[in-house]
């Protein structure tokens, strides 16, 4: 299990290095407050949603409790901020579309994997990985919004420039 | 249906719907009111700085809740259950959030001694929270003692006076710069 968080922890590092390279296309605030965003979000849904119900839980330990944390916490919110780099981005709606479900699919995939080795549990009769998909497909949906409304208000106020400008 | 309701809906509803229950319905009630009232009456901060102050709190409360609430630490239950339930979701997303937003607007408007600041908004919370405790059964603490609330709540508004300062120099930093 040490081993596990270490390597979580290495991976989240990595990625927040990562989120430098956003600024091609989002502001700096606009990062900040997009990943402090996702970052609440995604551990607000999954925890709190997940922690009334048997089918996945987080191992009541100390390791698990914190790779569960730093999971929810930096590692999903990074990819969804590269996701909406994408979006963000002229490419085509296909390619949009299919990263946002690719994103889902980590996030249902990834929970698989800490089931398996052990930060996760269930323990009720089944996983039931739609519940996992419609807590992303929420938590993607309301990314986004918050991506779509957050320059103008930053914009209004003189906090960033016109967006050719970033 | 029932089989809907006995697995996703009963799991997340309170045990008895009692005093605790009401009492997070009326406080949520009234500090939506307060929001209202300092983001639409009487706004003092610009809103890049509400949204930065609602998020870096609804980050604390996500992180810290479930860090003093949830097992393996578990200090305190709130409400019913030891795990989250329909009221905790008003008091993750607008309860503790709203309040110190709240505060933090009469941080603005009036606050010339940061320390005096720290210590009346800490003594106000610590006091909010007592009541809660004593007269609505809303925490029920299991290693948790009453003056770490205290501390911890020092905690809470000094990080939001640094987060603040820090914000606001960066946010008058960048308005000056495009307002040229």
């Amino acid at each position: 299990m040490l081993l596990v968080i270490l390597i979580l922890a290495f991976i989240s590092i990595w990625l927040l290095v990562s989120l430098k390279l956003l600024k091609k296309r989002f502001d700096s605030i606009e990062i900040f407050l997009l990943f402090m965003f996702n970052s609440y979000n995604g551990q607000n849904f999954f925890y709190l949603l997940s922690s009334p119900y048997q089918h996945l839980r987080v191992v009541e330990n100390h390791l698990p409790f914190w790779s569960a944390r730093v999971h929810y916490g930096i590692v999903l919110p990074v990819l969804l901020m590269w996701v909406m780099y994408v979006l963000k981005g002229t490419g085509k709606l296909s390619l949009k579309i299919s990263l946002c479900i690719l994103w889902i699919v980590a996030g249902v995939l990834m929970d698989k994997m800490l089931l398996v080795i052990g930060v996760l549990e269930s323990k009720g009769k089944d996983w039931y990985p739609s519940v996992d998909m419609v807590i992303a497909m929420t938590v993607l949906c309301t990314g986004i919004y918050f991506m779509d409304i957050l320059p103008s208000i930053l914009r209004r106020e003189k906090v960033i420039k016109g967006e050719g400008d970033i | 249906m029932k089989e809907i309701y006995d697995k996703a809906i009963q799991p997340m509803l309170p045990k008895t719907f009692d005093e605790n229950e009401w009492c997070v319905i009326a406080i949520a009630i009234l500090v939506i009111i307060c929001i209202y009232y300092i983001t639409k009456k009487r706004r003092i901060l610009l809103w890049s700085e509400i949204i930065g102050i609602s998020l870096f709190n609804l980050q604390l409360t996500t992180l810290g809740d479930y860090f003093l609430a949830m097992p393996p630490y578990d200090f305190y239950d709130t409400v019913d259950r030891n795990s989250g339930e329909l009221m905790d979701i008003f008091l993750q997303n607008i309860v503790y959030p709203g309040t110190v937003l709240f505060i933090m607007h009469f941080y603005k408007k009036r606050t010339t001694n940061k320390v005096v600041f720290i210590i009346i908004s800490s003594l106000i919370l610590s006091a909010l929270e007592s009541i809660s405790i004593y007269f609505f059964r809303l925490f029920t603490f299991k290693s948790w003692e009453y003056y770490y609330s205290i501390i911890f709540y020092i905690f809470v508004m000094t990080s939001n006076v640094v987060f603040y300062e820090v914000f606001k120099s960066i946010l008058s930093n960048r308005i000056a710069r495009n307002s040229l």
